[in-house]
């Protein structure tokens, strides 16, 4: 009775349904794509842009971390949960890497204060001896002028080591770079003289200080920091879902605001700017729309973006862990019955999406250098977009890495076009819930006939 | 008197079944699992619409396009497992879908008048109208959703197997209401493999074996021996295939084991190369008894050894000690149904396909390709979906499973429900194949013929505990009836309201 089934035919039939799906997803994005560029030039004629290598890398460089947290989203997703915190913890992320830079991290680590935070301290017991001077109370006075010693001393101590690190650096740029950077060595030596005279100036010039480099530890930690963040926010929301059972959308709906509230308290309520000196030039270049070199095409965040989407499929397809999220997103009872450890492998989904969501912070910080909480509310809605656009079930599952990406891809053609054939903010608001819509209506027929 | 008559003519799953339900007459369509009466039900039903033939109702003719035009039409069902919303009260229930409005206001009053009424007529005058239903045992809320067919003045009411959770009491309740709606007029037309129930309360039966009936006649005119030979339709022998085996060694030992619920203190020992069956009632404790020796459900106390391993009790640490189980339910537990063939049949054993978390895919696949040939497993290829699988083919996935992580104890929790005849035997021959090659089965089933034709030994539970275990050749059917309802009926009825 059993019907003829060949090993050969059924490895065809898979690698031809796989490339089926490469093949739809591929196809839409380039009918996405290309109904812009005709309509551009419909309009615009010769001077159309849509179609050109600018402006693809663009808008390419404007959603590399959305394709990043998208992937991530993905993984909780076909696991079958949902993490509506990953807009807000990405902000949160980007504040931590922020926050380490402007406080030169490592700085601090080593020397246990950085250059502002002694240069306000010298500020303050200046204030002290002039409040003594007034009083008249000479026991006062000299404590408080050997206090002021002893922070001017503190303070040229590590501003030399700055002044020194600066002067260490090889020179380049272009010639008035160089001259430009002499002439600013040359204040901050003075600066620094003056600092270290036992009557000069109690207060150093804010923009003196903005122009003094990080330490050089102090990127790298800040940007661990970050993804450590992600990571931990990722563990907590993995910890609430599954040891406190709370259903995935309520548990991270609440870690959302606890993000929120703790970015705010990182950010003391504001937005935390690092100065351009403190944000190494190599960290904005992942987000150079024309990356160096010139052979790579697309920025080097992009780049970074499609790595993390290659190891991820290949995560989900050859690994047994990426086997066992299908399966419990599937079905986690049968997940159980075959002895699959559902606990610890529903965390490590949340930690790797957590993850994936620090390094979205760290593209999303390369692009605005600024760590502002509250810039990743609604963001999360748009990971979900692409995922879904992409052909993944909120019921847990199913989804394809190839799927997630088109979706993101999709739906950042459709913005910067839309912006770029001058239509109006509203419109693209539709438009992007219209094909939201229809994307998985098609995908809930082309299921049902199958 | 009218006539109600239905002809079909479907093709795989219905090979042209006929019969008619005549009112005021109690009808049995018997047939075994898999004989296609949950078909012919979703075809009655409008669920499904019928490839060839048609159906008549009051002499019109009677095409459903969903169950919501079949009850409109005087056709209601009644299934297995209730169609309740729990947290509304018995009258939302009774009205459901039927609420009576005056301008979209729902008419309170009208509405509960028509639901008294028709308690009333089941003899359930004085059930209070606004209580929950959850709140209510099994057997008054299937009289709630036979209400709900009368409100709507169904001509024709299908009861599937109503009796397979309802305590005996309840059942004597039942078949009262139905004598009572036949004697009104009704037709009812009775979906059972029960031939003691059929015997009780049906007045003509006909039976349907692989999608096509194949005999009728009045219940008093026809000996069991009769029916039955027309519901199996070969002998015996090529029914339940006989694989001699020896039983060995003691493989298991399981001391006091008790659950939150069920199984209260079982002990047993199990021998290599043993069958063991498991019979009761539904809600005995038999699948906890397979859970709790998982560990898939929390483990009050007890011990389970393995020779000298004595495994940790979770489901990681009891399939690596050489325990495997088949669930009985495959959509919600046991299969994975949006993956494929070779995910489902490798979940619980990826270890020699992997290195360092790696999965050699292809050395995977082939792997399962000999497992589906080996015990015929009908299906494209290894990437096929389960879920476009029959159930018989599902069946044989799951139990592909637990040969394949080379379990050397497999819980079988009814493996032969909802599948055709032929794959019945050709399950019943690979379980005594597995004990001829020195594993031990543990068989829990609710249908005792496949148990007595299979097992070395049986046990019976009720009400959470294991109560006797004999060598089969030591039991009647009888003996294990009467142990598998030893038990005070308040105790059972207790659990069923829990179940």
């Amino acid at each position: 009775m059993p019907e003829p089934s060949p090993n050969r035919h059924s490895l065809a039939r898979r690698s031809l349904s796989s490339a089926l799906a490469l093949a739809r997803a591929l196809a839409a994005v380039v009918c996405v794509i290309a109904l812009f560029a005709i309509v551009d030039v419909a309009i615009h004629g010769a001077n159309a842009k849509f179609w050109t290598l600018q402006n693809l890398q663009s808008i390419s460089v404007q959603n590399d971390f959305i394709v990043i947290a998208a992937v991530g989203m993905l993984l909780v997703i076909i696991a079958g949960g949902i993490d509506l915190s990953a807009g807000v913890m990405m902000a949160l992320c980007a504040t931590v890497i922020a926050w380490g830079m402007r406080e030169d991290i490592g700085f601090l680590i080593t020397h246990g204060e950085n250059v502002p935070q002694a240069a306000r301290r010298m500020k303050i017991s200046a204030e002290t001896v002039r409040t003594a001077e007034s009083k008249n109370d000479s026991a006062q006075l000299q404590q408080t002028k050997a206090q002021l010693d002893h922070e001017r001393k503190r303070l040229a101590e590590l501003l030399a080591i700055k002044v020194e690190q600066l002067e260490a650096q090889s020179p380049h740029g272009s010639q008035s770079q160089r001259a430009q950077r002499t002439s600013r060595l040359d204040d901050l030596k003075k600066a620094l003289s003056a600092v270290r005279e036992p009557d000069g100036p109690t207060e150093v010039d804010p923009y003196l200080l903005s122009l003094l480099p990080n330490a050089a530890g102090s990127p790298w930690l800040a940007l661990l920091m970050g993804v450590g963040t992600g990571m931990l926010c990722g563990l907590l929301n993995g910890v609430i879902i599954v040891f406190l059972r709370v259903v995935p959308f309520i548990g991270t709906l609440g870690t959302m605001m606890i993000y929120l509230g703790l970015g705010q308290f990182v950010a003391d309520e504001t937005t935390i700017r690092p100065t351009g000196a403190q944000v190494p030039g190599w960290i904005e270049e992942l987000s150079f729309a024309r990356p160096d070199p010139a052979w790579l095409v697309l920025s080097k965040g992009v780049w970074l973006a499609l790595v993390i989407a290659g190891i991820m499929a290949c995560i989900l397809r050859y690994t047994v862990f990426g086997r066992y999220v299908f399966a419990i997103g599937s079905n986690e009872s049968t997940a159980r019955l075959c002895g699959i450890n559902v606990p610890a492998t529903k965390i490590a989904v949340y930690v790797l999406s957590g993850l994936l969501v620090g390094i979205a912070a760290v593209c999303s910080f390369a692009a605005t250098t600024t760590g502002d909480p509250s810039s990743g509310m609604g963001l999360e809605l748009k990971f979900i977009a692409a995922v879904v656009i992409g052909g993944g079930s909120l019921s847990g599952g199913r989804g394809t890495v190839i799927g997630a990406l088109a979706g993101a891809i999709i739906m950042g053609v459709i913005g910067a076009g839309c912006t770029l054939l001058g239509m109006r903010n509203w419109l693209q608001y539709i438009t992007l819930g219209v094909i939201i819509v229809v994307a998985v209506a098609i995908d809930q027929l082309r299921q049902k006939r199958e | 008197m009218e006539n109600v008559s239905k002809r079909f003519g479907a093709t795989q799953a219905l090979r042209g079944v006929e019969f008619e339900a005549r009112s005021g007459e109690v009808l049995a369509l018997i047939g075994e699992n898999g004989a296609g009466k949950s078909t012919l039900m979703k075809v009655l039903s409008g669920a499904h619409q019928p490839d060839e033939g048609k159906m008549e109702l009051l002499g019109r003719p009677y095409a459903p396009s969903g169950p919501y035009q079949a009850r409109l039409a005087g056709v209601a069902m009644i299934y297995q497992e209730l169609n309740l919303a729990p947290h509304l009260t018995v009258e939302d229930n009774i009205l459901l879908g039927q609420e009576r409005t005056k301008l979209g206001i729902v008419n309170r009053g009208a509405g509960r008048a028509i639901a008294r009424e028709a308690l009333s007529r089941l003899g359930h005058a004085g059930l209070d109208l606004r209580l929950p239903v959850e709140r209510l045992s099994v057997g008054l809320q299937q009289v709630i959703e036979i209400a709900r067919a009368l409100a709507s003045h169904a001509k024709v009411i299908v009861f599937d197997e109503p009796t397979s959770s309802l305590t005996r009491h309840d059942v004597q309740q039942l078949f009262t209401a139905i004598r009572k709606l036949r004697n009104e007029g009704l037709a009812i037309v009775y979906i059972s493999h029960f031939l003691e129930e059929i015997r009780q309360i049906c007045d003509r039966f006909r039976v349907l074996r692989d999608g096509a009936s194949v005999g009728e006649g009045t219940v008093a005119g026809t000996t069991d021996a009769q029916i039955v030979s027309l519901m199996v339709g070969r002998s015996i022998k090529e029914l339940f295939p006989q694989v001699p085996h020896q039983s060995g060694d003691v493989m298991m030992t399981v001391e006091s084991l008790s659950g939150r619920r069920a199984p209260r203190e079982a002990s047993f020992q199990l021998r290599r190369g043993e069958i063991l069956g498991i019979a009761g009632l539904v809600g005995a404790g038999r699948t906890e008894l397979l859970r709790s020796l998982l560990a898939l459900d929390p483990i009050r106390s007890g011990k389970v050894r393995l020779g000298a391993i004595a495994p940790a009790a979770t489901p990681r640490a009891r399939l690596r000690a050489g325990l495997g189980m088949v669930s009985e339910d495959r959509k919600t537990e046991g299969l994975a149904q949006e993956r494929s063939v070779a995910d489902n049949l490798t979940y619980s054993y990826l270890r020699p396909y992997s290195r360092f978390g790696w999965l050699n895919l292809r050395r995977r696949d082939a792997a399962v390709q000999t497992w589906i040939e080996r015990i015929s497993i009908k299906t494209r290829g290894p990437s096929q979906p389960v879920r476009e699988l029959s159930g018989g083919t599902q069946q044989k996935v799951a139990l592909a499973r637990v040969l394949h992580q080379e379990a050397d104890i497999l819980l079988l929790d009814e493996p032969t429900r909802g599948i055709d005849v032929g794959t019945k035997a050709e399950i019943y021959r690979l379980i005594g194949e597995l004990a001829a090659a020195g594993k031990a089965v543990i068989f829990v089933s609710s249908y005792l013929p496949e148990l007595m034709a299979s097992c070395d030994r049986l046990g019976v539970m009720s009400r959470g505990r294991l109560r006797e275990i004999r060598p089969v050749s030591k039991w009647t059917e009888e003996e294990v009836l009467a142990c598998a309802v030893s038990e005070d009926q308040a105790e059972a009825d207790e659990i069923n309201s829990h179940a």
